[in-house]
């Protein structure tokens, strides 16, 4: 249809007049692709996690595998405090799924007018991040790692995909749920008129038994600011040079605290990817929860309810009940 | 769509596509090509219109321009875009977007003045998946200070033997 009318116009009408019905003959709706704008960010989605911060313990949802789970339960809060860390960017991967908004703008080669990247900065501590749209290659797999890591796009079908790499060893969740340098993540900015969705899948061969995708979504806020986000790191506790603060394994007695809390059996907070999809809940109903009212074989009070434990639960945990 | 579910995809008719829900058993029908018609009755899952999202014409610039595909596929490699070339005469094109607009919902959880704007996202990753992402933009004037916006992601499996339709039930 939009091929016979192009033709039809081409054939008897000036070019001026032809190129606006077409434009009108296209109607309905075009991708917007000029991604530029401050995007604010919502946080209508899970609140707790992005502002609050999340519970020592709380792996719900994330495709860990177990040593993803190891290095998350050796995390201790204190690590934020220490002044190396104090003023730590968040990573590329955590940005558009924190709390903050971001800017973006375009980079254009003044006589091409080609865009040559597009950059980003995050309201938190201001990181700026570069992702370059001129074919260069992603780096030699030695070159430094950083928080933004190095990150090239490309458009696919009105989205801009990027790919980063050389990320340094990060975090998927502020509650120390650890991410690899060897990791890559893709992001995926797809704009719906005002609005922005931001997809990001991370990939990671060390922590992660398949990729984890999250989506966000922000609005554009043509009034939105990033300014500026002064930090300056000092000693808040002492602790002896070179301190790292940490829990070694098996020694967290705070990894099941979420789980009793908000009553989620441990042995979910420990599953995986399995926990991940639609049938877990078949599983959960198999292990009796939901209909769980009495202290039974297999269940035990904790804090005041009642938690199951189940057989599979790690020794080492069970200790804590 | 916010339920832990399974979502499948067909069409009903060249001008229908229908999406099954297997949680709670809820069927949406996606119209293309037109408006509501007039006097529909609100129901649960409305009336919802569909149209693709058409990329505008691509721009004669080099690699990373407006329109262009720059950059190189990622590791791993991914699907390319399989656009038209960029030219000054070419034509728009649809994305891997689908626009939803949903009227003449049922009063629910939100007012009867709700009006649902969604965007399904169809993406292929890096490792061969296929995902698309919902978007969901509500209007409610009643209720609502401002728009709210959520999101949520589908991967699509090999086949349907997970599929596993179930009755909503209360207790």
């Amino acid at each position: 249809m939009l091929n016979e009318v192009r033709n039809k116009m081409k054939m008897t009408l000036p070019a001026p007049i032809a190129v606006m019905l077409l434009t009108i003959a296209s109607a309905p709706v075009y991708a917007q692709i000029d991604l530029a704008g401050f995007w604010q960010n919502p946080v209508f989605e899970d609140v707790q996690e992005r502002i609050d911060g999340p519970a020592i313990g709380d792996f719900l949802g994330l495709p860990l595998n177990p040593a993803g789970r190891r290095a998350g339960e050796a995390w201790s809060a204190a690590i934020v405090s220490v002044p190396e860390h104090q003023c730590q960017d968040y990573p590329a991967d955590y940005q558009s799924n924190s709390m903050w908004s971001f800017d973006m703008w375009k980079e254009v080669d003044p006589v091409s007018h080609a865009i040559i990247a597009w950059h980003t900065r995050l309201q938190y501590m201001v990181p700026e991040r570069t992702i370059w749209m001129d074919g260069r290659p992603h780096p030699d797999e030695d070159a430094a790692h950083t928080w933004g890591g190095f990150s090239t796009g490309r458009w696919e079908g009105g989205s801009l995909v990027v790919t980063t790499t050389h990320l340094k060893t990060s975090w998927l969740r502020r509650n120390g749920v650890p991410r690899s340098d060897k990791a890559t993540l893709v992001e995926r900015f797809t704009r719906h008129g005002n609005y922005l969705s931001v997809v990001t899948t991370v990939y990671d061969p060390v922590y992660l038994s398949e990729p984890y995708a999250r989506s966000r979504d922000l609005i554009l806020n043509p009034v939105g600011s990033v300014g500026v986000y002064p930090c300056e790191s000092v000693e808040e506790t002492a602790r002896p040079i070179g301190d790292i603060p940490h829990v070694l394994p098996g020694e967290n007695k705070y990894l099941t605290e979420f789980a009793a809390v908000d009553g989620v059996p441990v042995e979910a907070t420990l599953a995986g990817a399995e926990a991940m999809y639609p049938e877990y809940r078949t599983l959960l109903a198999a292990m009796g929860q939901g209909g769980v009212t009495k202290e039974g074989e297999n269940c035990c009070p904790v804090r005041g309810r009642l938690l199951c434990c189940w057989p599979s639960l790690p020794s080492y945990l069970l200790r804590f009940f | 769509m916010r339920l832990p579910g399974r979502a499948r995809i067909s069409w009903q008719d060249d001008s229908t596509l229908k999406l099954d829900y297997d949680t709670g058993e809820q069927t949406r029908l996606f119209h293309f090509g037109g408006r509501p018609p007039a006097g529909v009755q609100p129901s649960w899952q409305g009336y919802s219109v569909a149209e693709w999202e058409m990329i505008a014409p691509p721009l004669p610039f080099g690699p990373g321009g407006l329109g262009a595909d720059g950059g190189g596929p990622p590791p791993g490699g991914g699907p390319p875009d399989g656009g038209p070339p960029p030219g000054l005469f070419a034509g728009p094109r649809p994305s891997r977007s689908l626009k939803i607009v949903t009227t003449g919902l049922r009063p629910g959880y939100l007012r009867k003045k709700t009006v649902l704007a969604e965007y399904l996202d169809q993406r292929t990753e890096p490792n061969g998946d296929n995902w698309f992402t919902v978007v969901t933009i509500v209007e409610d004037p009643d209720n609502l200070g401002g728009t709210y916006i959520m999101s949520s992601d589908f991967k699509k499996e090999a086949d349907g033997s997970k599929w596993t339709p179930t009755p909503c039930s209360a207790r």
